[in-house]
């Protein structure tokens, strides 16, 4: 069922994308005349950002759900079909041991997986609106760089958080005698910096563009 | 800032509006309109050489060092 509307959403997505760039092409005018390499991979960042974006959010979506469901029916199996943690991890199982024995335990677990979701959902958010935000012909802007800056700080925020709910991984499965199944996600660090490496490199850039137009 | 551009005191002198500077220095009134409210962050030599020819000046009273 899960994987039915995530395969339905990006379905309607491209089809969205695919008659969006028909209508653009049978156009008087279009801006811009000719589309450059990377403006076609920046549309493609896009499309996958909007996936990303979409699937995201309906698994927490389904997760919230399902989570609500077991609250007040713990014999329900919602969590089947759902990888939480990556491909591969089914936690049908252990979720309704850990719903059986100990609540609170899972009620936090959830919680914290749900708030994993919606950041990362949050992430490409950012992304979206970084590109619609960009101006193709002028893409240097502070506002672009600020956008950047801030999508490290939510990476910086996601690595934290991924601390939280290896915690919270840990608390509920150890307490039904099972190996934790979530690890901290340092790599999330290492990309942030790298991003608030490149959006200060950006800033920079803005900073002489500035310069160079007051210059008279 | 520490250096101060007194354009508008030398086109005062002269008695000549922006609009006539700018025609005859070849410089945009809004980039004319930068240098003069001291928001420019550098001035290139020919454009401080054609001021200074049509205002008749040196670029010491264009320019001025402030502590």
């Amino acid at each position: 069922m899960y994987k039915l509307i995530i395969y339905i959403t990006i379905a309607i997505i491209l089809v969205y994308v695919v008659v969006r760039s028909f209508k653009e092409k049978k156009g008087f005018k279009r801006k811009i005349v000719k589309t450059t390499r990377t403006e076609k991979i920046l549309k493609i960042i896009n499309v996958f950002a909007w996936i990303i974006f979409v699937g995201t959010l309906v698994k927490s979506g389904i997760i919230l759900i399902s989570f609500i469901i077991t609250l007040f029916k713990p014999e329900a199996v919602v969590f089947k079909d759902i990888s939480v943690f990556g491909v591969g991890t089914s936690p049908g199982t252990y979720f309704y041991e850990i719903r059986e024995s100990h609540l609170w335990n899972y009620i936090f677990y959830v919680i914290s997986i749900i708030l994993w979701t919606l950041i990362k959902s949050y992430l490409a958010y950012l992304i979206i609106k970084l590109l619609a935000k960009i101006n193709l012909i002028h893409p240097f802007s502070m506002e672009i760089a600020n956008r950047i800056v801030k999508i490290s700080y939510t990476l910086i925020f996601i690595w934290g958080l991924s601390f939280v709910v290896g915690f919270f991984d840990k608390w509920a499965t150890l307490a039904i005698g099972l190996e934790p199944q979530f690890e901290v996600r340092g790599e999330f660090l290492f990309i942030a910096g790298l991003v608030y490496l490149i959006g200060n490199i950006f800033k920079r850039g803005v900073e002489i563009q500035n310069e160079n137009k007051l210059t008279i | 800032m520490a250096i101060i551009v007194n354009l508008d005191v030398m086109m005062a002198k002269r008695k000549m509006s922006l609009n006539e500077l700018s025609q005859k220095v070849d410089i945009t009134i809004a980039n004319l309109s930068i240098l003069k409210t001291g928001k420019a962050k550098a001035i290139r030599f020919s454009t401080l050489e054609s001021i200074c020819k049509v205002l008749d000046c040196q670029p010491g009273e264009l320019l001025e060092f402030i502590d």
